[in-house]
C-alpha cells in the first residue's frame, strides 16, 4: 500500500472552541461562553447530583446551585486542575453543604430524626418487582449516607479519606457504610 | 465484638447473604476498622457499578441557571468594582474565626485562611439557596406580590456581596 493509499479521507472537523478559552471567555463575563460550558458539563453535573441525592427533582434544583457557584467562583478557577474536575469537587461540595443545612434546619424545628442510619424505602424501590430493579433505582432506594458513600466511592473513584471528610466521620466508619452498602445493594438486585 | 478470626469464619455466609442483619453489620464494623479486613472485605464486595456518565438534566434547568447568571454581574467586573471588599472579607473572615464553631465545622489552626473564609461562605451560599427557593415557592402562590419581590432582590443582592468577597480575597 501506498503512502497516499494510507492516508484515508478524513471530512473537515467543526472548529471547535477550546475549552480553556471559553472558560477564560467566560472569566470575564461572557454569558454565552458560560453557556457553552453549562452544555458541555451539565450531564456530568447532573449524574452525580442526581446519585448522590437519590431526587430527580432535588438533583435539578442542585445543579441550578453548582451551575450559579460556578459562575459565582469562576473568577477564582486558575486552571490547576481541569474545568470538569473542578466543577465536579464544587458539585459534590454543594450537595454536601445542601445535606449539612437541611440537616441543621431538621434539627432546629424538631420535628424528626436525622433518618440517615434508617432502613430503606424498600416499598417505593420495590414498586415492580416483576421487572427487577436496576441499578439506579436501587442505588437511589439506599438510605442517604449509604448513597453518597457507594457512589462517591465505587461511581466517583474517591478515596475514603476523602469521603470521610465530606461526610464528617472516621475512615473506619466510612468503610463499614461502604461495606454495608453493597450488601444492601446486592440484597436488592438479587 | 468481632475478631479477625471471626470475620474469617463468618466471610462466606456473609458474602452468601446467609448473615442475620446484626451479624452483618457487626462484621461490617470490624472490618470498617481493621486495614487487613477491609481490604479483603473490599475486595471481595466489590460491585461491577457501570453506569453512564451523563444524565442529561432537564431543559427547563439551562435557561434558569442562565436567567440567574444574567442577573448577577459578572465575574470580571465583580473583580474590578470589588477591590475594596478586600477589608470586608478580612473582617468577615475575623468574625468568622473568632465565633464559636459547631463541632462539625471545626478546623484546624493551621488551615489555609482562605479555605476557612471559602468554608463559612460556602455554608452561606447553601443558606442563602434554601432561603431563595421558599420565597420562589411563595412567589409561586402569590404571583407579583411586591414585599415577596423586594425579598428576591435583597437576597440576591446578598448573594452578589458574598460571592464578591469570597472572589476577592480568593484572587
Amino acid at each position: 500500500m501506498s503512502a497516499t493509499q494510507s492516508l484515508s479521507f478524513q471530512p473537515p472537523r467543526r472548529r471547535e472552541v477550546p475549552i480553556d478559552v471559553t472558560v477564560r471567555r467566560a472569566q470575564h463575563g461572557d454569558p454565552d461562553a458560560f453557556a457553552r460550558l453549562y452544555d458541555a458539563h451539565a450531564p456530568r453535573v447532573h449524574a452525580v447530583c442526581l446519585r448522590l441525592s437519590g431526587d430527580p427533582a432535588e438533583a435539578a434544583e442542585l445543579v441550578q446551585d453548582v451551575f450559579v457557584r460556578a459562575w459565582e467562583r469562576l473568577g477564582s478557577y486558575r486552571g490547576e486542575a481541569a474545568f470538569g474536575t473542578w466543577l465536579h469537587r464544587l458539585a459534590v461540595n454543594v450537595v454536601f453543604q445542601r445535606g449539612r443545612a437541611a440537616r441543621r434546619r431538621r434539627q432546629r424545628v424538631a420535628v424528626q430524626a436525622d433518618l440517615s442510619h434508617d432502613p430503606p424505602p424498600m416499598a417505593a424501590a420495590t414498586a415492580d418487582p416483576a421487572l427487577g430493579m436496576d441499578l439506579e433505582r436501587a442505588l437511589a432506594a439506599l438510605p442517604e449516607l449509604l448513597r453518597q458513600v457507594v457512589v462517591l466511592h465505587d461511581v466517583e473513584g474517591y478515596q475514603h479519606a476523602e469521603i470521610a471528610e465530606l461526610i464528617d466521620a472516621p475512615v473506619g466508619t466510612c468503610r463499614s457504610h461502604l461495606f454495608r452498602a453493597r450488601r444492601l445493594l446486592r440484597e436488592m438486585l438479587s | 465484638m468481632m475478631n479477625c478470626d471471626d470475620l474469617d469464619r463468618l466471610l462466606a455466609d456473609y458474602l452468601a447473604g446467609r448473615l442475620d442483619d446484626p451479624t452483618a453489620i457487626a462484621l461490617e464494623e470490624h472490618a470498617g476498622g481493621c486495614a487487613g479486613c477491609a481490604e479483603r472485605l473490599e475486595a471481595s464486595t466489590r460491585l461491577p457499578l457501570a453506569l453512564p456518565r451523563d444524565v442529561a438534566p432537564p431543559a427547563a434547568v439551562r435557561q434558569a441557571v442562565l436567567d440567574r447568571i444574567t442577573a448577577s454581574r459578572s465575574p470580571a467586573r465583580q473583580r474590578r468594582w470589588w477591590v475594596p471588599a478586600a477589608i470586608a472579607a478580612t473582617l468577615v473572615i475575623g468574625f468568622a474565626v473568632t465565633r464559636p464553631a459547631s463541632k462539625s465545622a471545626m478546623i484546624p489552626r493551621s488551615a489555609n485562611p482562605a479555605a476557612i473564609a471559602a468554608s463559612r461562605a460556602d455554608g452561606e451560599f447553601t443558606r442563602l439557596d434554601a432561603a431563595r427557593r421558599e420565597i420562589e415557592a411563595a412567589l409561586r402562590a402569590s404571583p407579583g406580590d411586591a414585599d415577596l419581590e423586594a425579598a428576591l432582590a435583597r437576597l440576591d443582592a446578598q448573594r452578589r456581596q458574598l460571592a464578591n468577597i469570597v472572589m476577592e480575597f480568593e484572587s
